[in-house]
């Protein structure tokens, strides 16, 4: 997920939804009105696979999980990736804390 | 259609007799891949006009989908664009009026919005972006 963010506020203005994102969506921008496109910044969260597991089939599974600090919240906004608005960004640390 | 490929059809058809509706996937047609999908969201008040841009970085225009709701409406995603006017919608709700419309060129993605709830209300859209041309 990259998560756009207002730089003044800490508020989270919109997302790209997805769990290993290329330079393509590395490059796209994010404007909303009445917020200067100087103060928008991101957070790229990209996934990392971490192991494999197999399956009582016998088809291997690839596991992958946030490569991220905050790898919970992550884990939560895959399900419900609108849930982000219910955090804001602290703008010294840009983590995600809760509104 | 080439006789060679990749085919998956559904269930209980066979993928070599079963027709092309009955196919879950086949390399012989074009795919309607998303490249981008995601939300944004903006607070604001009735009369505000709310203008969303995604530069989405392809090389044409795109085939897009944008879906929105309000907090005051959260239950149900209504697609746009959308024109209420001042009338209520077919749920009773008059969540947006006005004038609410999507323009997509090569270069960006752009949803505008006019809130018309009384209060403070937000709106989120969801965009999907597809791999497909206008």
């Amino acid at each position: 997920m990259i998560i756009f963010y207002n730089t003044q506020t800490g508020g989270i203005v919109g997302t790209i939804e997805g769990r290993v994102h290329d330079v393509a969506h590395l490059n796209v921008g994010m404007t909303v009105s009445g917020v200067d496109p100087d103060h928008i910044d991101k957070i790229v969260c990209q996934w990392k696979k971490t192991g494999e597991e197999e399956l009582p089939d016998g088809t291997i599974a690839a596991i992958f999980e946030p490569d991220h600090p905050q790898k919970d919240i992550f884990l939560g906004l895959d399900k419900h990736p609108t849930d982000v608005y219910n955090f804001k960004v602290k703008l010294d640390t840009r983590e995600l804390v809760p509104k | 259609m080439a006789d060679y490929g990749l085919k998956i059809s559904q269930d209980g058809y066979s993928i070599t007799t079963s027709d092309p509706r009955n196919l879950v996937f086949s390399s012989g047609f074009n795919t309607l891949g998303i490249a981008l999908q995601g939300s944004s969201n903006q607070t604001g008040t009735s009369g505000d006009v709310k203008t969303f841009t995604i530069a989405h970085g392809l090389s044409f225009t795109p085939y897009v989908m944008v879906f929105f709701n309000t907090s005051k409406y959260s239950s149900y995603w209504k697609s746009l664009p959308n024109a209420i006017g001042t009338t209520s919608d077919f749920l009773g709700n008059k969540d947006v009026s006005f004038y609410s419309d999507i323009r997509v060129d090569s270069t960006n993605l752009v949803v505008r919005i006019t809130l018309n709830n009384g209060a403070s209300d937000t709106v989120t859209i969801k965009y999907y972006i597809f791999n497909v041309s206008v």
